[in-house]
């Protein structure tokens, strides 16, 4: 084996600025996958919170007293769907109000009184969002007379999943498109290396060498080289992330990075990639 | 160690090749084998050496079966020393890192220093050769001289020659002639082609002459 990659270094020495073009570009390509897989991660992870949030909205009649408020709520808090129930008083409400409005919110400056009635804020967990779930929260709600009206944020959730599917789909996508690019850009760079070295190559099989002798090391070299490369990316992915948190965070936006598995199998699989792909010309050898 | 069986070959594109050769050349034979030009007899030596493979018949070379052990060729030439024609080498490398890299490949030993030992025994005891000079550099005879050098590096068990005294002078045939027949007393196996019938004759050497494909000693002819 050793002999292998002597005679490797002696024949093709100069094959060293393909070497470093083919790294760099490995290392950019590399690095834009990986801030976009970030940027798809992290979409679809606020979508997920997204749609597993259902939230009721549940107005009371305006004379409704406190007593009966508390009792509701006491009530509403012990079925297994609801996570959480809380009151919003009117002052609270308006308060939300305005700042939903933004600089709109002048215009209730002009009302006497406070419109809003007291609401209960109730937050579904996650395993009920469905609508056979909903369904049937709308109807024990609808049987309590102090309540005038509802409201709940369900009838965004078919378009929260459909966004959610096209983004997963444009997700593969991408990926089955980056790997096909990566294999395809290593395979010309190397067919451009066998085409310069086409005679050495023969005449090194003419010599007696085996074609395991001559394959691995271009597959180690191949392997190795994507393997620095793909780690370079890591880092530096992880570098724009810490970046845009900082940035970021004041404006309460969170960007979380891909898990380590993930890095780690895209090490991997790049790397192998690029092993297989740097085999110069099968039918050659 | 060499036997031709019914052996024939014949070009996948091309009229003509060899036909129904029977040959067996012992251990440490020394043969020789003319041909005016076009009569097949560097195919002869590349199937020895498993370039290519015969059409029908058998060949068995040392320990292996061809066309049977078509996958084991390259085992078969770290045994082989094979002095090419038309001369083909590492243009753009030293006259050392050919011999280097022909050893590199034929030998189980790793450390380089031994190995880099061999190659500069190789060149000092063969030919008058600068080591770091560039091959692209050498004139036809010096690189006559370096094909045969290389072919003889590696300890081969069998040494083919095809037709390795083109351009080389009167002294120097003379000498690698007698170093020829020295290796083949200590048990290489020798099978040369030449386009001079009269030179291997004139050192006591067994030559077959080609015809029409045909393989025949000298009282065939």
């Amino acid at each position: 084996m050793k002999n292998s990659f002597r005679v490797f270094n002696i024949i093709f020495n100069d094959r060293f600025y393909m070497l470093a073009l083919n790294g760099i570009f490995q290392y950019v390509l590399y690095t834009l996958f990986l801030l976009f897989s970030v940027f798809f991660y992290n979409v679809n992870d606020y979508l997920i919170k997204v749609g597993s949030k259902v939230t009721f909205y549940a107005f009371f009649k305006k004379d409704t007293d406190n007593e009966n408020i508390v009792k509701l709520k006491k009530i509403i808090e012990n079925w297994p769907e609801v996570k959480s129930v809380r009151i919003i008083k009117p002052e609270e409400g308006i308060a939300i109000l305005k700042k939903s409005l933004g600089k709109e919110s002048n215009i209730l400056n002009t009302l006497d009184t406070n419109p809003l009635p007291v609401t209960l804020q109730i937050n579904i967990k996650p395993a009920f969002t469905e609508k056979f779930y909903i369904n049937q929260i709308s109807d024990r709600l609808k049987k309590f007379e102090i309540i005038e009206w509802y409201d709940t944020t369900e009838k965004y959730l078919g378009s929260i999943i459909s966004v959610r599917k096209s983004v997963t789909n444009v997700f593969i996508a991408g990926i089955v498109l980056f790997l096909f690019i990566i294999f395809l850009a290593l395979k010309i760079m190397s067919k451009g290396f066998v085409n310069k070295y086409i005679d050495s190559i023969k005449l090194l099989k003419m010599l007696g060498a085996s074609r395991a002798f001559m394959l691995i090391p271009f597959i180690v070299e191949g392997f190795v080289e994507s393997l620095i490369t793909s780690s370079l990316s890591t880092a530096t992915s992880f570098y724009v992330i810490s970046y845009l948190q900082n940035e970021l965070s004041e404006l309460g936006f969170t960007i979380i990075a891909l898990p380590l598995e993930i890095y780690l199998l895209f090490i991997l699989l790049v790397s192998v990639i690029a092993g297989i792909s740097n085999i110069p010309g099968k039918k050659l050898l | 160690m060499i036997r031709f069986e019914n052996l024939s070959y014949s070009y996948p594109n091309k009229t003509g090749g060899l036909r129904n050769i029977n040959l067996t050349i012992e251990k440490g034979s020394f043969v020789c084998i003319y041909a005016p030009t076009a009569e097949f007899k560097t195919t002869l030596l590349n199937l020895i050496y498993g370039e290519v493979l015969p059409s029908s018949g058998k060949l068995y070379v040392l320990d292996y079966t061809f066309p049977e052990d078509r996958k084991k060729v390259s085992q078969l030439r770290k045994n082989i020393g094979y002095a090419f024609h038309p001369l083909s080498f590492f243009d753009e490398l030293t006259v050392r890192k050919n011999l280097l890299v022909n050893l590199l490949i034929k030998q189980k030993e790793k450390k380089l220093k031994h190995i880099e030992t061999i190659v500069d025994e190789t060149i000092q005891t063969f030919t008058k050769l600068n080591p770091l000079e560039l091959v692209k550099n050498l004139s036809y005879s010096e690189k006559q001289v370096l094909n045969i050098a290389r072919a003889l590096t590696g300890d081969p068990l069998i040494l083919l020659l095809d037709d390795p005294f083109k351009h080389l002078d009167k002294d120097e045939i003379d000498k690698w002639m007698k170093l020829f027949i020295e290796k083949s007393l200590s048990g290489i196996t020798i099978v040369a082609t030449v386009s001079n019938p009269a030179l291997p004759q004139n050192y006591g050497i067994k030559t077959f002459f080609m015809k029409k494909g045909r393989l025949l000693e000298e009282n065939e002819k």
